[in-house]
């Protein structure tokens, strides 16, 4: 009950108040203090919020609004462009993480061959290696390791290894390319040619003994130096 | 959907405050036009309510920059939804209402970011501004204190209770007006307005009469 006169009083103070209502509670008013010091307090209220000042003339031009909604509509076009080229990017990298996952876990041999399958073809497309390796050999050991007749070099680390001997593996390691065998060269060229298509290749030999042989050529050009 | 554009030709043109017959277009012709991909239609609509909408955001941010920058943005929004408005709807109660739901995003983020430095720069420059050129500067003064008083507390309303204030105190709205943007009934807006003013109440109340204590004390 008190609290729907305060409300009819805060309706009389803004002039809310249907005229009979405002009347008869106007009398009531009059005649009760609390009432009376209620309505002034409502009423300076209303009057405070009377006085608050116009706000400052604002600078709105039509040009900046057009502006504005131009920009936007450019930025929502590049931005709508950029999520396009994300979501590529995105979908790109998937792929490529799916063919990764999916690569063969097989030797080392074929995780060598995944990567580079240049080589790949030639190793497998060489002659047999008895055709060719003990020939390389013979020429490490006349030009280099004269003094060293043994058929595999001895691997680096051993305990009653001198550091001369493992000098002369490191340098044993290194295949001149004059030790590989025409068969050697004409598979290789074939392999990579003929078979692969391509016009620019390299060419990596590995001997029994590990030593490497690297060959460079052209669609046509013999390998080698 | 954006409304299609039409080409800079027509975005270049004088911008008429009438339609082009000299007979006041209604806003639903010019939001029908715009629709259709009119931008002058749309700027006559943006001519025709941006003070009342500048108003209004001004009181409920209270900076000159936010309150254009706000206005602005309202005008841009509704451009690139003018397809969802409804017609029974008026535009100006819609684009009331975006604006002040940019004005709550506006406020609150203010708010969460420094209200102390805020209110301090904001005293600061009350402080520098209150010397106005004045027939009575007493008076002056004091007007401007009850106003910076009446702005404190309305901005620390809630901000439903803070745009009721507005809407119906300070910019003078019908009830049916202020339903549409709140989206509730006549009855409903008056109910909010009540417990507004309520509220406002509670907070200037004690401090209104504490300066009129001042000012009878001041007098003997």
């Amino acid at each position: 009950m008190k609290k729907r006169i305060e409300d009819q009083i805060l309706l009389l103070a803004y002039g809310e108040l249907d005229a009979s209502e405002a009347e008869a509670l106007t009398k009531r008013i009059e005649a009760d203090p609390a009432l009376r010091a209620l309505y002034d307090e409502h009423a300076r209220v209303r009057d405070a919020t009377r006085i608050v000042p116009e706000p400052p003339a604002p600078s709105l031009s039509s040009e900046r609004l057009r502006e504005r909604i131009l920009n936007e509509s450019a930025t929502k076009r590049t931005t709508g462009w950029g999520w396009a080229f994300a979501g590529g990017g995105v979908a790109l990298a998937g792929v490529l993480a799916i063919l990764t996952a999916n690569l063969p876990a097989g030797s080392g041999e074929d995780n060598l061959a995944l990567q580079q399958p240049t080589l790949t073809v030639a190793l497998h497309d060489l002659p047999a290696p008895h055709e060719w390796v003990p020939a390389l050999i013979d020429d490490i050991s006349e030009e280099q390791q004269p003094e060293a007749p043994s058929d595999r070099p001895a691997p680096q680390g051993r305990s009653n290894e001198s550091p001369a001997e493992s000098h002369s593996d490191d340098e044993a390691r290194v295949v001149p390319e004059t030790a590989v065998t025409q068969p050697a060269r004409d598979a290789a060229k074939g392999a990579v040619g003929d078979d692969m298509g391509a016009h620019e290749a390299t060419v990596v030999v590995i001997g029994a003994n590990g030593s490497a042989v690297e060959f460079e050529g052209t669609d046509g050009v013999a390998f080698g130096g | 959907m954006t409304p299609k554009r039409k080409p800079d030709r027509k975005m270049d043109a004088a911008i008429p405050v009438q339609g082009s017959t000299g007979v006041e277009t209604n806003d639903d012709a010019l939001i029908q036009a715009a629709r259709e991909g009119d931008f002058a239609a749309f700027e006559v609509l943006y001519h025709r309510h941006r003070l009342a909408v500048y108003r209004f955001i001004y009181q409920m941010v209270h900076k000159q920059d936010d309150a254009e920058d706000i206005t602005q943005e309202a005008f841009v929004r509704a451009f690139h939804n003018l397809h969802r408005f409804r017609e029974q709807a008026r535009f100006s109660t819609w684009i009331t209402r975006i604006a002040m739901n940019l004005c709550t995003d506006r406020v609150r983020m203010a708010q969460r970011r420094a209200s102390l430095e805020q209110k301090e720069a904001q005293g600061a420059l009350e402080w520098m501004t209150m010397s106005g050129v004045s027939p009575n500067p007493v008076e002056e003064m004091e007007r401007n204190r009850t106003a910076a008083l009446v702005r404190e507390a309305v901005m620390a309303l809630p901000a439903h209770h803070r745009t009721a204030i507005i809407l119906r105190d300070f910019e003078g709205k019908e009830y049916d007006e202020i339903g549409e943007v709140f989206g509730c009934s006549t009855g409903g807006a008056k109910l909010r307005v009540l417990r507004a003013r309520r509220a406002l109440k509670a907070r200037l109340a004690p401090v209104l009469g504490e300066v009129e204590t001042e000012e009878a004390r001041d007098e003997e």
